[in-house]
């Protein structure tokens, strides 16, 4: 994990070094400086200093918290960061909580009462699966807060429930990807299940049918339901730009996307390493879940 | 008398593609308390089927007819609860592949103590204290380290003694017994059906053993019913059985196996293939594969007839000297 980080890290400072567009160019503009000025800026920046110490210095200062100063705005990284972070958090976490208890209840329900409940939940993920996150949001924005006027538009609010009033459309449309596919994987999985030779011994066994479906279907349903969330939960972290650009919020995504404009290299990389970060962790989490659910592949077990 | 396990007229249909199709037909056998009744035929004949009907497990929209009673109690028409209540207490089933069967996601323990904790509300502890001393029994030592050890991490043999286990922590009157040893090696079936009979008999329990292996059969059942596209086409006692097998299936199953005490260059075979209920023709439906046939087999579907203690469904069973292998081979010694 470590690792992983560290390569990622590398990449991400590498590949903009290599974009076009460098530091002085940007802070010196159409200026005309002396080059006297223009050596103290770059022995400031350390603007000369081979790539691979350049990455050192980056490198040591990010693991000491220290994520630089944004070129464009001379203002610490970190304090953006700080800003925008708790905004990003709250989003994902919400709208993951969203996808994974309507996902997997309505999964869960679509299999369990075949018919005319079933079509209808199916018809709608297929139409849910559809809809691309920009658009799932401006149809919310238009309904619910501007002709209902239930949710606020614009901004991400202040104090817990403020924020989670301001930031349920935005969650709704962030999750509704996900829950329309989350419920169609639940549901396949769940099928399965009830027919497999596992819920048969149950029900031989004259087992209650909660405890048969608790026990037996649903227990064993979660392993590849566990998989895709995690993926989805994961994938969320990109697609908190598109979603924090519809409804003005000044999140990661948000920041990352304006310092991309401005050329705000400190920012860009803060941002991105702490994306993966969050990507990684998510991952591990969900490997771990992984284990817990599946005996089968938790390590250091041996055939007796 | 009342028999432990009376059907009768059994009839099942299964949806397959669509379309209802006959699995079973007018079935009729019975289970005697602490009996051993072997039901032996070719895959798709309909054994499997008639052990589910017994705990009405049928796959989705399956359709039942006929009568099945316990104790002297009519099972048909009984509702959810009471086939829970049946399963749980009465009979109890033994899959076939326990790798499969055991759900792999919970402990030996767990799956060992999971029906006397929710059905009869034993305390997990006294539960897991059973388990273990009967582990023991079927011959699976370390029985306390066994409980906290997950399916996988046995091997098949263990994994079929620890379902026999199951069934008999239930204490059930009837096991059945659905191909108990198929996916296990060789050299541990023998093992296996040796445990389970004698803990079966021990307590004094009946069993309604499937199989396609006729000497298994042989080996330890009281009586053995041969089942042939979803019809029960003779039932008898091993011994007679083998002596004189009444219908021409029967013999032809007979003459099919391999001898221990002679050499046989090619096995002799039953020509044609093995039906199943919903292809077979109007009347018998072994007629196409039968040396004996007369017009009158594809007429109608020969009523059961009571010869010499067995059961046979054949028009020529009377007349026809069937025996059970070909040549004046000696050694045999079945019972």
């Amino acid at each position: 994990m470590v690792v992983l980080l560290l390569v990622t890290s590398f990449v991400i400072y590498a590949s903009l070094f290599l974009a076009p567009g460098s530091p002085d160019a940007l802070l010196f503009g159409a200026h005309t400086v002396s080059p006297a000025v223009r050596a103290a800026v770059n022995r400031q920046y350390h603007l000369n200093d081979p790539f691979l110490q350049q990455y050192w210095y980056w490198l040591t200062n990010v693991l000491h918290g220290n994520f630089g100063t944004s070129i464009t705005y001379r203002t610490p990284v970190a304090l953006r960061l700080t800003a925008a972070a708790p905004v990003t958090a709250f989003l994902v976490i919400y709208s993951s909580i969203l996808i994974i208890v309507s996902g997997v209840a309505l999964g869960v329900l679509s299999s369990l009462r075949p018919g005319k409940l079933d079509t209808f939940i199916m018809t709608a993920t297929n139409v849910g699966t559809a809809v691309p996150t920009f658009v799932a949001g401006l149809i919310l924005l238009a309904f619910f807060g501007v002709k209902l006027n239930w949710f606020p538009v614009y901004g991400a609010g202040a104090g817990f429930f403020d924020r989670l009033h301001h930031l349920t459309l935005p969650a709704v449309a962030l999750a509704f990807w996900a829950v329309a596919y989350l419920t169609r994987v639940t549901r396949t999985s769940m099928r399965e299940e009830l027919q497999g030779d596992p819920v048969l011994t149950a029900r031989s066994r004259g087992l209650s049918r909660r405890v048969v479906i608790q026990r037996h279907a649903f227990r064993n349903a979660l392993i590849p339901v566990v998989t895709v969330a995690g993926l989805q939960v994961a994938g969320l972290l990109a697609g908190t730009v598109i979603v924090e650009q519809v409804f003005g919020l000044n999140g990661l995504g948000e920041l990352l996307l304006t310092s991309v404009q401005d050329k705000d290299f400190a920012t860009v990389q803060a941002v991105s390493l702490i994306l993966v970060a969050a990507f990684i962790v998510v991952n591990t989490f969900v490997d771990i879940t992984y284990t817990m659910l599946d005996p089968r592949i938790r390590l250091g077990t041996n055939q007796p | 008398m009342t028999h432990l396990l009376q059907i009768e007229n059994l009839s099942v249909d299964l949806v397959v593609h669509r379309r209802y199709r006959k699995v079973l037909q007018d079935v009729s056998i019975t289970v005697e308390k602490a009996e051993v009744v072997s039901l032996v035929g070719e895959s798709g004949s309909g054994k499997s089927m008639t052990a589910r009907s017994v705990l009405s497990l049928l796959p989705a929209q399956g359709k039942m007819s006929g009568g099945i009673a316990f104790d002297g109690q009519s099972l048909i028409g009984a509702s959810y609860k009471e086939w829970q209540k049946f399963r749980a207490t009465k009979a109890a089933m033994i899959f076939q592949d326990p790798r499969a069967s055991i759900n792999p996601v919970h402990r030996i323990g767990d799956f060992l103590t999971e029906a006397l904790v929710h059905n009869r509300g034993m305390d997990r502890h006294e539960a897991l204290e059973r388990a273990a001393t009967l582990l023991e029994q079927v011959g699976i030592d370390d029985a306390t380290r066994r409980l906290r050890q997950y399916p996988h991490e046995l091997s098949g043999g263990m994994l079929q003694r620890v379902m026999i286990a199951s069934v008999l922590l239930i204490e059930p009157q009837l096991i059945l017994a659905d191909e108990p040893t198929t996916a296990l090696d060789v050299t541990t079936q023998a093992d296996v059906i040796a445990v389970l009979d004698d803990l079966r008999a021990q307590r004094d329990m009946a069993m309604l053993f499937i199989t396609h292996d006729l000497e298994l059969a042989a080996a330890f059942s009281d009586r053995i019913a041969v089942m042939y596209a979803g019809f029960i086409v003779e039932v008898s006692t091993p011994a007679q059985l083998h002596a004189r097998p009444l219908h021409p299936y029967t013999a032809a199953l007979l003459h099919s196996r391999p001898m221990l005490h002679e050499r046989t260059a090619r096995l002799p075979q039953i020509s044609g293939r093995p039906l199943s209920a919903f292809e077979a023709p109007p009347g018998c439906p072994f007629q196409d594969r039968c040396p004996y046939v007369q017009p009158r087999c594809s007429e109608s579907m020969p009523q059961p007839l009571l010869i010499a203690g067995s059961i046979v469904r054949c028009h020529r069973a009377s007349e026809l000297e069937l025996v059970s292998t070909v040549g004046a081979g000696g050694g045999q010694t079945h019972g």
